[in-house]
């Protein structure tokens, strides 16, 4: 599924991020934004894993259950992904 | 367990083993037990000043460093403290590269920011404190002033106009947030750097994406001979990433031996890579035997070629490398330029380390005789 723009329709990471992952937390830095530098852990390290390929909010929980098993509830998930998506490193071509 | 041969760098086993993680063929091995807080404490210390935060993060991770909980909190600040300087390096790089290309000048990526892309299995792995770019010398000049446009600073004057595109190593460039952009002409200071065949650099290149940017580096043999060259004369005593570079390099690509010797050759820097690799060998313990390593070990300086490395060693001055610089231009012309800017350099060069000419003379004379009566 893509968008009007041809984009994957759904979460996706932004253009021009800078990121390193230790394994326990992702390091990310949007190039477009501040220049400040984010730490992301826990569910959101994990959502920015997941989005090595672009994924609506369905797919994130479904990769959750897969990968985690016991998947926190998709309102979290959902917080978590607005708050990347706040934060300047996934886009989200649902939101307008 | 095997034994360890002596440090070159005087850095302990432990320190050594965390820079030799993950490398195939080595046989140091990392502690079996956690280290008492005052061991770890000395060898979190040397992780950080040598930069391998990321190597002793992966250590500790992957099972083979046992550390106790608190341990691993400390080991994971201060390697998240490294990426993060490391990707506002790496914004650095995409912003320089950036007014550089748009000024029609080449640039490549040097060190910590290509290794950790190219060399690295995970750039983690390999962090950096500044950011270095290589540029054509005669387009030197242009580079410094559009990179001086965006708000950085030379850290020093050139001693006379157009010394630094015909005979400097580089210069450094402060931002205004303090980060270092060092700006190279060539890889080095001194007989070396004057002699390495600069056009050879420039015949190719590998890329890498940086945040949706493509940056070029220098091709892998290339990238090997800096590598050897800041391995071996980047420091008097040799620092443990820049042998883990060497190594990294040389056992994890197919490199092209013949197009290694060809650049080495029209460089004259074989001994700087030998000594670069025995180096890398030794400290980091390496068992296995590539042709490399075998011919390194056999290699055999000759007593010019002896001397030269000296002026990089202990007890070596900025004096005594300019001096031997001298031997190593090609011209009598550019020598005596060369001659002219060091012991004649405009006042502005002189700032706070020399009240004169005179004294700026004296005091070369004095380290140069020094470095003679040592040897």
């Amino acid at each position: 599924m893509t968008d009007a723009t041809g984009r994957p329709d759904g979460f996706a990471r932004a253009a021009g991020v800078l990121w390193r992952d230790t394994g326990a937390h992702v390091v990310a830095l949007p190039t477009a934004g501040s220049g400040d530098v984010i730490v992301l852990g826990g569910g959101s390290a994990q959502i920015w894993r997941l989005l090595r390929r672009p994924r609506s909010l369905a797919q994130l929980v479904d990769a959750f259950v897969d990968e985690a098993g016991a998947p926190p509830p998709q309102q979290h998930i959902a917080a978590a992904a607005a708050d990347l998506v706040a934060r300047g490193v996934v886009r989200n071509s649902q939101v307008v | 367990m095997a034994q360890i041969s002596a440090s070159a760098g005087g850095h302990s086993p432990a320190a050594r083993a965390v820079a030799a993680h993950g490398l195939v063929g080595t046989t140091l091995n990392l502690p079996e037990a956690p280290l008492t807080d005052v061991e770890f404490t000395r060898l979190h210390a040397a992780t950080r000043s040598q930069r391998m935060t990321g190597l002793f993060w992966a250590a500790i991770t992957s099972g083979a460093f046992p550390v106790t909980s608190s341990q691993r909190d400390r080991a994971e600040e201060s390697h998240l403290q490294s990426l993060a300087a490391a990707l506002v390096l790496e914004h650095l790089v995409v912003n320089t590269v950036g007014v550089l290309e748009k000024a029609a000048i080449p640039v490549r990526t040097l060190k910590g920011v290509a290794l950790a892309h190219l060399d690295y299995p995970d750039p983690g792995l390999r962090t950096f404190g500044d950011i270095d770019l290589l540029v054509p010398g005669d387009q030197f000049d242009d580079a410094v002033t559009v990179i001086t446009e965006t708000g950085a600073a030379r850290r020093y004057p050139q001693p006379r106009p157009g010394f630094d595109r015909r005979f400097s190593k580089g210069t450094c460039l402060c931002t205004p947030d303090g980060l270092e952009i060092d700006l190279h002409r060539t890889f080095t200071m001194g007989p070396f750097g004057a002699r390495l065949a600069l056009h050879e650099l420039w015949a190719r290149c590998d890329e890498f994406d940086l945040a949706g940017v493509t940056v070029q580096a220098l091709s892998v043999e290339e990238r090997l001979l800096h590598a050897a060259y800041h391995a071996a004369l980047g420091d008097e005593r040799p620092r443990l990433v820049p042998l883990r570079d060497v190594a990294q390099i040389l056992l994890t690509h197919d490199v092209d031996m013949s197009r290694l010797h060809w650049l080495m050759r029209a460089s004259q820097g074989e001994a700087v890579v030998a000594r670069a690799v025995r180096w890398a060998w030794q400290e980091l313990q390496i068992a296995d035997v590539l042709g490399a390593s075998a011919w390194a070990e056999t290699y055999r300086e000759d007593q010019r070629t002896l001397s030269d490395l000296a002026v990089y060693g202990l007890g070596s001055s900025y004096a005594a490398r300019s001096w031997a610089t001298v031997k190593a231009i090609p011209t009598l012309s550019q020598r005596l330029k060369f001659v002219y800017a060091m012991t004649m350099p405009q006042r502005s060069y002189l700032g706070t380390r020399h009240r004169s000419q005179r004294d700026r003379l004296r005091q070369g004379i004095g380290e140069i005789r020094s470095l003679r009566s040592q040897r």
